[in-house]
């Protein structure tokens, strides 16, 4: 069977731009998060976030990460969507970094890609009587993309830089899009329908509406602290918000090695289950999320305990983080307890959409530097939380085979397995 | 590949019910009116096609947006039509056109905001609904029909204009490949929202007329869309367990340098076969509409018969194909071509704009749709 395998990765995280930027962060056991700069959060009730830092995020931005005259999008406030900025910063490391060239632009584009976002400033000059006047907007000065962002905006946005020929194709999932959106593409390579995807995610809740969305919803910790997120800590009490982008190359382990592409990581299987349970919590019993994993690893054609690392979900919230460790516990059975876990939202945020996508270049922190990533702000073990979860500092192992988990809001849950680039299953 | 379906229901502007609502597309009745939703006082588009009346309320559903509860509804209904037993080999799969804020819903936070943006919480981002950000998730609906099936199987959320039919072709697949063995496909969307009618009057891609001048697709005096909404929902079986309605085909292909090029030659060339019925497009501009013909030209007989069921039911974007697809597969069940709504005079070109409802033989028709400039969506419906 036609084997996928990923050949260029492209990362924006609040560690920076850049994989090396992720990756180094994770390796050093740092937190990202810090108080929000990009906007002047000090009223909100949640003051934190995993930021890109530095962030005006603006064509000027975008240029000098990624060396691409983007002028155009600019003047039609493309930009003002972070995530479409990171989306195409990541996404043009990612084709970069597989050398990728003309014979490539046939791709496919999967991305996931969180909610469309609301601009505020822009409906103040069309308020009349306390209500909005839209026929006023045909004197409205505003850019072309004005009120709120096309759904599909970021990923046309990346479709048209990178001059991709192939279908664009949106996930929309909440949590789970990143890894529906790099499993969509591993399943179209297996399957011959597509020679080479451009996959991954790309989201930003660091802007207003998002972060008092949030903050009314109750779910991000209340502390103003870069320790705010504490996943599987006794101390947990919420997430923190993040924001990013992670982008991937994917294609048939055959044609990479054909034109002597790098392999990153192969993509051994995946699994979809929902939880049919409620839109805001998670199954306690894990049932559902357990089965994501046991499908997954079928698909690999491995074992529970050929799992040497698991990348959980682990936003620190009280009810999704014992959740996770019972979906853990029926899936792997007397093999739990053998495979690390960490997650790295308490370094970088939870980046909604983009999380999955994240976590998956995570996950090249083993192939690549014989590390497993620590979980930021873990310092206290929750008995409800029993399994060997890494703490604050990376751990030191040869991977060959590790599982990550995405449960997206709505009980969307999602795994996938990878395997070291040299692993022969 | 071909799968089975054994249920399908919608919401859309001629009707909630499937044959009533076909009985008016046969009738020649077109939904396109003034005001359909809200005042359109000055705008340039004015005209749209609203579905009729309002979602069923349910405690559970309370978190959804209106026209994701008509999309849970309609799927609801599909099932029961089906007789499927849900199970964790069901799949559900949603294509939504974008998630739509109630602007009235968060007026309280917006109306005291300052252009700089500054102190936007206490300006009124205070006063959010602490569930606001849950009505607005974008697989919301997805999720809750899950919940109220029990369906624990593959769940997949599109997002864009041509949601649906990504939706389509992912359960297809997953049909194929023995992922699930059943699916549930549904799909929403509402153009019918005050940012979209100004961005589509102010662009000129919709109709800018009054009722009274509005022309056909196809005809020599068309003159922009209607934009719509629907919600619609499949469920699509890989070995039926009881008599198929129709059988579905779905492609989806991008095109570049400019529309009904070579992307949409290669979907709509994968799924033709002789003696087949086209649902075009219908986006209802005399060179937009010259252009689908003479591509069409190239892939099918030049006297096979063009119908244009958006011309009744208004462009009702991500829920697009499901809602053609509905169309055409109850049309040629009852073996019956429907009039493109408002046909006067059929602009010269290939292929032939029907102007009567007639009866037919022909048992299947490729159904396209292609809301922008980058994707093509063509979905076959075959009928016993």
């Amino acid at each position: 069977m036609t084997r996928a395998v990923i050949t260029g990765v492209g990362v924006v995280s609040a560690f920076g731009v850049g994989t090396s930027a992720l990756l180094d962060g994770l390796a050093t056991g740092r937190c990202a998060v810090d108080h929000i700069s990009s906007f002047d959060a000090s009223e909100f009730p949640v003051r934190v976030a995993g930021e890109v830092l530095g962030a005006v995020v603006d064509g000027s931005w975008v240029r000098e990460h990624s060396g691409l005259d983007v002028t155009s999008e600019h003047e039609r406030g493309v930009f003002r969507d972070r995530k479409a900025a990171f989306a195409l910063v990541a996404a043009n490391e990612a084709w970069a970094s597989a050398h990728a060239g003309e014979s490539e632009k046939s791709a496919w584009l999967s991305i996931g890609l969180g909610l469309e976002q609301a601009f505020l400033p822009d409906f103040v000059g069309i308020f009349q009587e306390g209500r909005i006047n839209w026929s006023a907007d045909v004197d409205a000065d505003l850019p072309h993309n004005r009120y709120r962002s096309a759904v599909n905006m970021a990923a046309d946005t990346v479709a048209d830089r990178l001059q991709l020929q192939g279908p664009i194709v949106v996930h929309a999932s909440a949590c789970a899009a990143g890894v529906l959106a790099v499993a969509h593409a591993a399943s179209l390579v297996e399957r011959g329908l597509a020679d080479v995807v451009l996959c991954g995610a790309a989201d930003s809740m660091v802007h207003p509406m998002g972060l008092g969305g949030f903050s009314r919803l109750g779910a991000p910790s209340p502390r103003h602290s870069s320790s705010a997120c504490r996943p599987f800590d006794s101390r947990r009490d919420g997430l923190v918000i993040g924001e990013g982008a992670a982008m991937f190359v994917v294609e048939s382990e055959t044609r990479a090695r054909r034109r002597g592409a790098s392999v990153f990581a192969q993509i051994f299987g995946w699994g979809s289950t929902q939880d049919a349970y409620r839109a805001t919590a998670p199954r306690p019993d894990g049932e559902c999320a357990a089965q994501a994993m046991t499908q997954a690893m079928r698909h690999a054609r491995i074992d529970p305990g050929d799992i040497d690392y698991i990348n959980a979900h682990g936003t620190g919230t009280p009810l999704n983080d014992p959740a996770e460790v019972r979906a853990i516990r029926t899936a792997f059975g007397p093999h739990a307890d053998d495979a690390p876990v960490s997650s790295i939202k308490g370094a970088i945020g939870h980046a909604m959409a983009a999380s999955g996508a994240l976590e998956i270049a995570a996950c090249l922190l083993p192939f690549v530097h014989d590390l497993l990533p620590g979980t930021a702000n873990h310092q206290r073990r929750d008995p409800d939380c029993d399994l060997d979860i890494i703490g604050e500092t990376p751990r030191a192992a040869k991977a060959e085979i590790v599982l990550s988990n995405s449960f997206g809001f709505g009980g969307q849950n999602t795994s996938i397995v990878l395997g070291r680039p040299e692993n022969v299953l | 590949m071909k799968v089975a379906v054994t249920g399908w229901a919608w919401r859309v502007p001629l009707g909630n019910v499937v044959d009533a609502a076909v009985n008016r597309l046969l009738a020649g009745e077109r939904a396109a009116q003034k005001d359909a939703r809200f005042p359109t006082g000055t705008y340039s588009c004015s005209l749209g096609a609203a579905i009729r009346g309002g979602p069923a309320t349910g405690r559970g559903r309370r978190f959804l947006p209106r026209m994701a509860r008509f999309a849970v509804e309609a799927a609801l209904e599909a099932l029961e039509q089906s007789g499927l037993s849900v199970s964790d080999r069901t799949g559900i799969y949603c294509g939504v056109g974008g998630i739509v804020p109630d602007w009235d819903e968060i007026m309280p936070a917006l109306v005291e905001q300052r252009d700089d943006g500054a102190d936007s919480w206490n300006r009124g981002l205070r006063g959010l609904h602490p569930f606001w950000m849950l009505k607005y998730l974008s697989n919301n609906a997805l999720a809750q029909l899950a919940n109220e099936t029990g369906a624990r199987g593959e769940g997949i959320n599109f997002g864009g204009l041509d949601g649906g039919a990504q939706a389509l072709c992912a359960a297809t697949l997953a049909l194929k490949t023995g992922a699930v063995d059943a699916a549930v496909v549904l799909a929403y969307d509402t153009r019918l929202q005050p940012e979209i009618l100004a961005e589509l009057g102010g662009s000129q891609a919709a109709c800018t007329t009054d009722l009274g001048l509005l022309a056909a697709p196809y005809d020599t005096r068309a003159n922009g869309f209607v934009p719509g909404e629907a919600a619609a929902a499949l469920v699509l079986q890989a070995q039926p367990t009881r008599p198929a309605i129709a059988w579905v085909e779905a492609a989806v292909a991008v095109e570049h340098d400019r529309l009904f090029g070579a992307g949409f030659a290669k979907s709509v060339g994968k799924l033709v076969h002789r003696n087949e019925v086209i649902d075009g497009a219908a986006l209802g501009t005399r060179e937009i509409d010259r252009d689908e013909r003479e591509a069409l030209s190239g892939i099918v007989a030049e006297d096979t018969p063009l119908v244009a069921t958006a011309a009744a039911m208004g462009h009702v974007g991500a829920a697009s194909s499901l809602v053609q697809l509905i169309a055409m597969g109850a049309c040629l069940r009852r073996r019956t071509l429907p009039v493109i709504a408002g046909m006067r005079t059929p602009a010269s070109g290939p292929l032939c704009p029907v102007e009567t409802t007639a009866s037919t033989g022909v048992r299947a028709a490729v159904c396209l749709g292609t809301q922008r400039m980058r994707s093509v969506s063509a979905v076959r419906v075959e009928v016993p």
